[in-house]
Parts: C-alpha cells; structure tokens; sequence
C-alpha cells in the first residue's frame, strides 16, 4: 500500500464520518437571505437613495430645488420619491406588533390616494380604495389580514408631484 | 441566471441586486462541506450547526448593510472557512474549560456519528473510531485535517490558518501519521474505515 493511497483511503473514511447541514439550518439561512434580497431590491429601485449613499454631489439635490424655483415653471412629476424626511406610519423598517394605521404626508398636487401592501415577494396582497385621506385605519378595510412577516407598503397618488410614496417597510411581528 | 458565475460574483448580484437565487447557489456550493468541516473541528454537530449558522448569517448581515467587499487575493471560501474557524475559536475554545486546557473535548464527550442507513454496526464503529482518533490531535492538526477533509488546497489552508505554509504542511504530515497510528491501535487501516 502506497502512503497516497492510504492518504485517499483515510480522506474517504473521513468525509463518511461528518453529515450535510440540517434542513432545520437550511432553512434559516435561506428565511434569512430572502429578507435581505427583498430589501436588497427596494434599496435598489429607490433612485433617490443612491447618490446620497455613494456620496454623490449635494449639486444634484440643491439643483432639484432651486432650477424649478428660478424657472417658475412647475416641476414635471416625479414617478417614485422615496425620502427619509417623509413621515408616514407604520415608520419605515418598524417591527410592530400590531397594525393600526397607514399614514403619509400630503403630496402637493394630489387628491385622492390608495395604499398598495405587498408581501415580502413582492406581491400585491391589498389593495385600498382611492379616498381624499392621508391616513387609513386598519380596522376599517375589508379583506385586509396580514399574518405575521415582513411587507412593503406603498401610496400611489392621482397625480401631483409624486406619483408614488415608498415603498416602505414593515415586519408584522408573531403574537406571544 | 446565475450558474457558471464563480462565488465572488454571486455575492455581489445577491448585495448588489437582492439577488436571492445567486445567494442560493453559493449556499448549495459550501454549506455541506463547510458543515463537514466545522464537524471535524469540532467533533460535534450541534456545534458544527451552531457556527456554520452564526457565519452564513453574519455574511447576511453584511449583505444587507453593504458592507460584504471581496477581499483582495482570497477566495469565498477561505473567507467563509476563516470566520468559521475563528468562530469556533472565540466561541468554543476560549471560552470553555475544556478548550482552556488546549485539548479537544474527552474522547466520552465527542459524538459518535450515526449510522447511515443500510450501515453495519462494523462500519457504524469504525467511523466512530475515526472519529475519537481525529479528537485526539492538537485543535491546530486537526484543523489542518478538517481543511484537508473539506478539500480545501495547502494555499487556501496557508490564508485560512494565517501559518506559513511550511508550518501547514508539517502539521498534515503529524496528524496524519497519528490517525495511523491510532488506526494501527484499533487494529484497523484506513482502508477499513
């Protein structure tokens, strides 16, 4: 017996003593990796997200600003603004236990509003009807049961200077 | 479509595109040999689990901050491999007694794996031997087995272990002449096992 073969013989014998990881870890892994790649993808349609992250020129936002300002001409609509100074609720990334309200900032421009969830896919699961409000109790819309997960939620307006809020996030927290 | 892409291109279409199916195949190239490893290490599966888990899911966690960057010169996997081993080492070695004294586990303590089906009991407690064998080298012998184990090249070993690769090889040629030897005392070879 040649030590290289006896060096193969012990690998084999060795890699016969270990197992594969459990689905049990699997599965972690990968629950976990599917909330990140859902993220991953919001962060990557937010186009006004970018140029701050990458410390782009401040020039482009105060450009934004003041050009329609000097102009005096309206601005031509934005199709999907995304800001942090946006307030809205259920706040963006908020983990919450139970789900009560949808609420935004009013869009200048804009008369009626629908609130659009999506599941963690990216799937439309509820849609509102288009109302007037800027905030939507949860308590009165029909067919609205989410279970517990994370969701992206949105508003899409009738017009005005943003055709759409968000998407945002929020993770419905399991009952204890 | 994501397969022929080599690891580092995986990672960066999972973190830069939320690419879940680039994730998923480099997940399904490492996990079970990087299980396997840390099984070796360790001479425990729960063990084993606990840090491949922790790992994947820092590596996650980076992702989803941004922060994952390739490092310059190493492959995935030495990166993957070394948070696993320094992993272990925080966690496990210097943190328990049993660690402190810089010895594995007891030979009572390390988990005799199963037996696979249709296995004879023979076979079941020659692996068990190997086993108890591998548990008896010095954790840096038996990390360079566990390495070996995993086919993970001297090159790789040489990033992973942070040791020269004169010193890698040296502690393959030690622990390997003692899994002989302890072979030899069980009254079995390794083509046996």
């Amino acid at each position: 017996m040649t030590p290289d073969n006896d060096d193969d013989a012990l690998l084999d014998a060795l890699r016969k003593t270990t197992s594969g990881s459990s689905a049990e870890h699997d599965a972690t892994v990968l629950a976990a990796a599917r909330k990140v790649a859902a993220a991953r993808q919001r962060k990557k349609a937010s186009p006004w997200w970018r140029p701050f992250a990458i410390g782009l020129p401040a020039l482009a936002v105060v450009a934004l600003i003041s050009i329609p300002l000097l102009n005096e001409t309206p601005a031509p609509p934005v199709d999907t603004v995304r800001s942090a100074s946006v307030s809205v609720a259920p706040a963006d990334g908020a983990v919450v236990a139970e789900l009560d309200v949808f609420e935004w900032a009013t869009v200048r421009g804009a008369t009626e509003y629908r609130v659009i969830v999506r599941d963690e896919a990216a799937t439309v699961v509820w849609t509102s009807d288009w109302s007037s409000e800027t905030a939507l109790s949860v308590a009165d819309q029909d067919g609205l049961a989410l279970a517990p997960g994370l969701y992206l939620w949105s508003v899409e307006t009738d017009g005005g200077r943003q055709r759409e809020l968000g998407p945002f996030t929020f993770d419905l927290a399991a009952p204890e | 479509m994501t397969s022929g892409l080599n690891d580092a291109a995986l990672m960066l279409r999972f973190q830069e595109d939320g690419d879940y199916d680039a994730f998923g195949e480099l997940f399904d190239r490492h996990k079970d040999a990087f299980v396997a490893y840390l099984q070796h290490l360790s001479g425990s599966t729960a063990i084993a689990e606990d840090v491949s888990q922790h790992c994947w899911l820092k590596l996650i966690e980076s992702v989803g901050e941004g922060r994952y960057r390739p490092v310059s010169g190493a492959s995935f996997r030495s990166y993957l491999y070394t948070l696993g081993r320094n992993r272990y080492i925080d966690e496990y070695q210097r943190k328990h007694a049993e660690a402190r004294r810089g010895t594995m586990p007891d030979l009572e303590q390390v988990e005799h794996p199963d037996a696979a089906p249709g296995e004879s009991a023979e076979a079941s407690e020659r692996k068990a031997l190997l086993t108890a064998a591998l548990a008896t080298l010095p954790l840096e012998q038996r990390d360079v087995i566990a390495l070996w184990s995993a086919g993970v090249s001297i090159e790789h070993m040489v990033e992973i272990t942070a040791a020269p690769r004169d010193t890698v090889l040296s502690r393959k040629k030690y622990a390997m002449a003692k899994l002989r030897t302890a072979f030899a005392s069980m009254g079995v070879s390794a083509h046996d096992a």
